[in-house]
């Protein structure tokens, strides 16, 4: 009795009673999703267009912090580093479809998959051989620290984060919805052939979409770097980034960023009012726990292309 | 022999833009007999100062052997001066196999018929196609030469030679396995010849690859549908017309100013293709859950978003009904005659393609066997024997 009671009557109770506290932990996770959010949409981007799972792109994420930091360290301004990150993405885009795409046209997807987890074993290793293994402390300007408005605290960083990942989010929307190249890229994802047939350059699509993927994990890289310093383990964001394409659905834009939101907010309650109860520390698997559950139910995602086979 | 023979034999015919030329019951023996026809009909033309259809009756015509060299070549040269294009009629079968023989060779039209009004007809048909695309039928947009492309040990396509002229219904019929699909595949840039050439416009594009012929523009549609599955309807189509749009990244993230002025506008035009092929009731649909038949009509769709000038479709009626295949012939009738679009056209049934092109050439293991008029392929031995076996 006491066990039901502490899991399902007494959290409840909890939120009811302190609804400050509940709010300052939903907006705690909400600014946590929405940075998954971030590194998901580099998946779903690279996903939608081409199909291939990129299992790089945690690194990338990685690797486009390590580049800005190392870029800063040696006392480049900040917004000539940004600049010059944001070519050197673009270039990484060019050399990818160059090197590891185009000899592999035509292979199954798989292949393309192992590919990429080449990709990620090399730039780990070019990264830290450029910039060094060390941490990294990025400092863009903005402190983390917290005000208070009617009574909730608010952390600063992860305000600027959400507003940013809103923002982005937004664009790419409009993007991928609305415009010739948004439309080219759906295309691409949904029927090579077809896509040659009016007029499409594959390979054109392949650098825009990894460079827009590049870019996205520059911004990923700024927020998670300020918030827990640049270092090998940003890149291992990507395996949250993962329940988060499985809520969310991998093709799906708006999805990355409801799978964030839900992830987010769902493993910041789970941890503080579930938590006690195993001793804490729910936040590091609540979210594939939640992914699997999922799965069971829906297995496209949540606003995934539903999977219909006609026989 | 006088000039008197031929005199009173053409006469223009000026409304239709019509040279009239009855040459029943003549006898052309030797070559001068040739030259002396065709030095008046030349003379008469030069005087007009203008182009011409030549509508030649050929009832109870004879020419020697040794004359048809020479008959062939001047013909060809009053054509290119002075004329738009040539119909035939009354036919000897013997005169019909040695005009279908030559136009093979040399690449032209044979244009025969059975009757003095089904020339008409196809004349009329040859004048509003010149007046929707500004250009005279005779005007080659497309040209195979000599064209090979094999598989392994498969040879899908031998030697091909093809002539398609603007404004014109090109069929390419053929049993299962003839290279049909393959001519489309290399025309449209899919498949690299291995040997031979392409021309365009008159320009080689045999290098070319499959979106480069895109922005050519030739437009294509797949034996096997291919559409994108996960996109509207409307989707596909405004993905068909990306080449009529012109891009700027940074508007487009923005979908700001021109890039939302430019979405409006050929959102116009998509909607009128839609209206068009009447599928207005569907355009919001996913295209993958749509029946097969509409499937097949969003393809065109796309393809015609394009506004190609060349429109190749592989096999459009495959795996429908009569009903839904006379609705595509339709389709493909007005797209033709209200946009001037060139259209090369693959079929596997004869049955419909007959009625509609204006030119067919039949393939058999990758070789062209027979080529000419609807009327003219039909009544081919070969065509009948690559369709139903040969005779014992």
């Amino acid at each position: 009795m006491e066990i039901l009671y502490s899991v399902f009557v007494g959290p409840f109770r909890d939120m009811v009673t302190a609804p400050g506290f509940l709010v300052e932990v939903l907006i705690g996770g909400i600014a946590g999703g929405l940075m998954y959010s971030l590194v998901a949409l580099g998946f779903v981007l690279i996903f939608k267009a081409s199909g291939v799972f990129n299992f790089a792109q945690g690194v990338m994420v990685l690797f486009a912090a390590l580049t800005l930091v190392g870029l800063m360290e040696r006392g480049v301004p900040v917004v000539l580093a940004l600049v010059l990150t944001m070519v050197v993405m673009t270039a990484l885009a060019f050399a990818i479809e160059r090197i590891v795409l185009r000899p592999l046209v035509n292979q199954e997807y798989i292949i393309l998959f192992m590919a990429t987890i080449g990709l990620n074993f090399f730039l780990e290793g070019f990264g830290e051989f450029l910039w060094g293994s060390n941490v990294k402390k990025l400092d863009i300007g903005i402190p983390d620290t917290s005000f208070t408005v009617a009574g909730v605290q608010i952390n600063k960083l992860e305000l600027t984060a959400a507003i940013t990942s809103a923002v982005l989010v937004a664009v790419l929307a409009v993007f991928f919805q609305k415009t010739r190249i948004g439309r080219a890229l759906r295309a691409v994802a949904d029927d090579h052939e077809a896509a040659l047939s009016i007029g499409i350059p594959l390979k054109t699509i392949w650098v825009v979409v990894w460079a827009v993927a590049g870019l996205v994990a520059i911004v990923a890289g700024i927020m998670w770097g300020a918030k827990s310093g640049v270092q090998f383990s940003l890149s291992l964001i990507a395996l949250k980034a993962l329940p988060v394409l499985i809520l969310g659905g991998f093709t799906s834009v708006p999805g990355a960023i409801a799978g964030g939101l839900i992830i987010g907010v769902g493993e910041k309650l789970a941890e503080v009012y579930w938590g006690p109860l195993v001793g804490g520390a729910i936040e590091n698997w609540f979210a594939y726990v939640l992914a699997l559950a999922f799965l069971l139910v829906r297995p496209q995602g949540l606003f995934g292309e539903k999977i219909i086979e006609r026989v | 022999m006088g000039t008197t023979r031929f005199r009173d034999r053409t006469q223009l015919i000026e409304a239709l833009e019509v040279l009239d030329v009855d040459l029943s019951d003549l006898a052309f023996r030797s070559k001068d007999d040739v030259d002396e026809f065709y030095d008046e009909v030349d003379r008469l033309l030069e005087a007009t100062g203008r182009r011409w259809y030549f509508l030649v009756n050929y009832a109870g015509c004879t020419i020697a052997d040794d004359a048809w060299d020479h008959f062939g070549e001047r013909g060809k040269h009053s054509n290119s001066v002075h004329g738009l294009g040539t119909v035939r009629f009354g036919l000897s079968e013997s005169a019909r196999q040695t005009i279908r023989a030559r136009a093979m060779l040399a690449q032209f039209r044979t244009n025969v018929f059975d009757a003095r009004e089904d020339a008409l007809a196809a004349l009329a048909g040859l004048r509003r196609r010149r007046a929707v695309t500004g250009v005279p039928a005779t005007e080659v947009l497309l040209r195979m030469q000599d064209v090979s492309v094999s598989f392994g040990g498969i040879q899908a396509l031998r030697g091909l030679n093809l002539e398609v002229q603007t404004g014109e219904i090109f069929s390419i019929i053929g049993p299962n396995g003839a290279g049909k699909t393959s001519a489309v595949n290399v025309i449209s840039g899919f498949y690299r010849p291995d040997h031979g050439r392409i021309f365009f416009q008159g320009q080689d594009r045999t290098a070319l690859k499959a979106f480069e012929v895109a922005e050519l523009g030739i437009a294509r549609t797949f034996q096997n549908v291919a559409l994108f599955r996960g996109m509207s309807v409307l989707d596909n189509i405004m993905a068909g017309r990306l080449l009529k749009m012109k891009g700027n990244v940074l508007l487009d993230a923005l979908y700001w100013g021109p890039s939302m002025k430019q979405e409006v506008e050929h959102r116009a035009f998509v909607e009128r293709i839609i209206d068009f092929l009447e599928i207005q009731a569907i355009r919001k649909l996913p295209a993958g859950r749509l029946p097969y038949g509409l499937q097949k009509r969003v393809e065109l769709a796309r393809a015609l978003a394009a506004e190609p000038k060349l429109l190749l479709l592989d096999e459009p009626m495959a795996g429908m009904n009569v009903e839904e295949k006379e609705d595509i012939a339709r389709f493909i009738l007005d797209i033709n005659d209200e946009w001037g679009t060139t259209i090369v056209l693959i079929e596997h049934d004869m049955g419909v393609v007959m009625d509609i092109s204006n030119h067919v050439v039949v393939l058999d293991h990758g070789e062209k066997i027979a080529e000419g008029s609807p009327s003219d392929v039909r009544t081919d031995p070969a065509v009948i024997r690559a369709y139903l076996g040969a005779e014992p």
